[in-house]
């Protein structure tokens, strides 16, 4: 091909004004010959021509190399393995987060009143049989904390008036 | 399809466990002891509080009763005394470790005869629940206080009168006297 009109083509392809026919025998010349030619033109044109050419999917890899090795189960294990996976993984994260959940919940439960909110569950259907009930356990209970209140307030008595008897001391050294 | 199971799986999961938690403490023992026909049980709910408010008390160890309840809504009482010569006791130390961890130890017994533990539960500054453990050899008592609580109220209410010690169980003891 004359390398002045391929100068020419080259030319007319930078601004644009080349038609089909044109940009092919272009093609053509720079993939048969490339001399001639400017290297980003090549370059162009190379990057182009791999754009081009077709590929094969990761499944055809997959299908060719079972029916190579005759392994046509193999993947239909690993399919149903997969899917095991996915279904623990699942029942991992609801059982974590139930498990997440209840702790909260259950951290900032206030403890029913509701359990004695009705009086179907009364003992005492007659208010002053219940108030007379009522009485017993409450004083029982009050006789019970001074129990434990008691020897506090004989320390506390002791300690107060230890801390008089103190500060009477101090008081008649500094008259003194 | 498989989400719906999913999310009904999820649900059951969360919200199952939420109806058994809602329990205070004297619950897990009602759950243990209250069909036990040895066991003693006192219910006095909180609408029950309300008509006490209707009922007229005249001499000073009533109003102050009622002065201590105020705040009050519900007592629930167990209560188990064995017999001479029955090996069946219930176990003091067993019902102590029923109590949850909201519980705090406010007070602690011991005298000749019975072990006493005060315990409370708080909400914020005030004393929501009042739990009291009193055991000895042949008897366990449990009682809850709910609502709010004046400790100091109700320990004026002995000062002034003697009931007797343990007479309080022994009359709970028998169911018929009610």
């Amino acid at each position: 091909m004359d390398s002045n009109r391929i100068k020419v083509l080259e030319e007319k392809y930078w601004k644009g004004e080349t038609n089909l026919a044109e940009e092919q025998e272009l093609k053509r010349y720079v993939r048969d010959n490339g001399k001639n030619v400017s290297k980003s033109l090549a370059d162009v044109f190379s990057a182009a021509s791999k754009s081009d050419e077709p590929t094969l999917g990761r499944d055809f890899d997959d299908a060719f190399w079972d029916a190579v090795s005759g392994n046509s189960g193999g993947r239909s294990r690993n399919f149903q393995a997969f899917h095991f996976m996915r279904y623990a993984a699942t029942g991992i994260i609801i059982l974590g987060l139930s498990i997440g959940f209840y702790a909260v919940i259950d951290w900032g439960e206030k403890p029913s009143e509701t359990v004695v909110q009705s009086t179907a569950n009364d003992t005492f259907t007659d208010p002053e049989k219940a108030f007379e009930e009522t009485k017993r356990a409450l004083f029982f209970a009050s006789q019970k904390l001074n129990q434990g209140v008691q020897p506090v307030s004989e320390i506390k008595r002791f300690h107060d008036s230890q801390m008089s008897i103190t500060g009477a001391d101090h008081s008649q050294t500094d008259k003194k | 399809m498989k989400w719906i199971f999913q999310i009904i799986a999820f649900s059951g999961l969360v919200f199952g466990p939420m109806g058994v938690s809602a329990q205070d403490a004297i619950d897990r023992y009602f759950e243990s002891f209250a069909s036990d026909p040895d066991f003693t049980s006192i219910v006095i709910s909180s609408k029950m509080f309300e008509l006490f408010t209707k009922i007229d008390v005249d001499e000073p160890e009533g109003k102050r009763v009622k002065d201590a309840i105020s705040g009050l809504k519900g007592i629930r009482i167990l209560a188990y005394e064995s017999e001479e010569g029955t090996s069946k006791t219930a176990n003091f130390n067993s019902a102590i470790k029923k109590i949850g961890s909201d519980y705090e130890l406010l007070m602690s017994v011991n005298d000749k005869s019975d072990k006493v533990r005060f315990f409370i539960r708080e909400e914020g500054d005030t004393i929501a629940e009042l739990f009291m453990v009193v055991g000895g050899d042949q008897n366990l008592f449990l009682m809850s206080l709910v609502g709010d609580i004046d400790l100091e109220k109700m320990s004026e209410l002995s000062k002034s009168m003697d009931v007797g010690g343990m007479n309080y169980l022994k009359n709970l003891d028998d169911p018929k006297k009610k």
